[in-house]
């Protein structure tokens, strides 16, 4: 019994070393239109002054949230679904 | 029987432990250097972030709104060391990195987290006895196992190797880096490159999944939430 014990500890160290392995599901690409129509939208705010979201997220949403009455209606969806409700 | 038992347990095991995976070599010729990607601490050899100041003195009155988002979601940062990446290759990793960090600032990506369902209530699965709330809360610490410093800051290694199977990446328990297949990472567009960071990645916090394709595994955290950084950083290309 006591062997078995010992064996059982054995393999169950063995198995945290065991390699976790990321086999994805389905692959997702992005159409180049949709990549497009979202670039778009930064570049609309861009030009608004509110720069890029990962140089200065407070100062862009604020920017943002203040241009966003004058932004397109697919810009607007996507701050909204990014950024959640004014 | 006591060496019944002992080759049924070894039998056992054996199903559930994955192969070692050897490293293979880049199908590009890459230095011997590393390159350390670093975020809003210490030098900025990568994607950094900057801070601009205050917002612009515009003439409407709309007040931001309040937001849900906690600071420690706005100021995630990356101390991610990449070994022996092509040029090419640290630009595409830089560009991953910076969408993970757009990502977990949303609030999509925070509400998404919050309200993820699995067998009819708010939970991942393998979540390690965690609400939603903690396996959020847990990201925005940041305190990998091998690291365990709450220090908001990704803190990881990345290896490239080339194997001809359907392995994405892998790490394991012993070990501060992933191991990214490059017969992916080249094609991968950066967030899909960002998905598979932030899957591996959870696991340095602790989480895990079935080794099998299992139903139960799209719905453990590395992979349900490294498919959300995907999906939301579709909106970052």
């Amino acid at each position: 019994m006591k062997d078995f014990f010992m064996f059982l500890g054995f393999v169950i160290a063995l198995n945290s070393y065991a390699d976790i392995e990321y086999v994805p599901t389905e692959r997702k690409v992005t159409s180049a239109a949709m990549v497009e129509s979202n670039r778009g939208c930064f570049k609309e705010l861009n030009a608004q002054g509110c720069g890029d979201p990962g140089e200065d997220i407070q100062h862009f949403r604020s920017c943002m949230n203040n241009a966003y009455d004058g932004l397109s209606d697919t810009c607007q969806k996507m701050m909204t679904k990014l950024y959640g409700k004014r | 029987m006591k060496y019944k038992m002992m080759a049924m347990m070894l039998t056992l095991s054996l199903l559930s432990v994955s192969c070692d995976k050897s490293g293979g070599s880049s199908s590009e010729e890459s230095t011997e250097s590393t390159t350390t990607v670093t975020g809003d601490t210490g030098p900025d050899t990568g994607n950094g972030t900057t801070d601009s100041g205050s917002g612009p003195g515009g003439t409407t009155t709309v007040p931001p709104p309040t937001s849900t988002v906690p600071q420690l979601a706005l100021s995630l940062g990356g101390n991610i060391t990449l070994y022996s990446f092509t040029t090419a290759q640290t630009e595409k990793y830089n560009d991953a990195v910076a969408i993970v960090k757009k990502v977990v600032a949303t609030e999509e990506f925070r509400s998404r987290v919050l309200n993820y369902t699995y067998s009819g209530a708010k939970q991942f699965a393998n979540n390690n006895g965690r609400t939603n709330a903690q396996v959020y809360q847990s990201i925005l610490d940041a305190a990998e196992t091998l690291k365990p410093a709450k220090n908001n800051i990704i803190d990881i290694g990345v290896k490239l190797y080339y194997e001809a199977n359907s392995v994405v990446g892998w790490t394991n328990g012993s070990i501060t880096y992933i191991n990214v297949n490059t017969k992916f990472f080249n094609s991968f567009d950066a967030n899909e490159v960002a998905g598979n960071l932030f899957h591996e990645w959870l696991h340095k916090l602790g989480y895990g999944h079935d080794s099998a394709a299992t139903a139960k595994r799209p719905y453990s955290v590395p992979y349900a939430i490294g498919y959300m950084i995907r999906d939301i950083g579709s909106d970052f290309l």
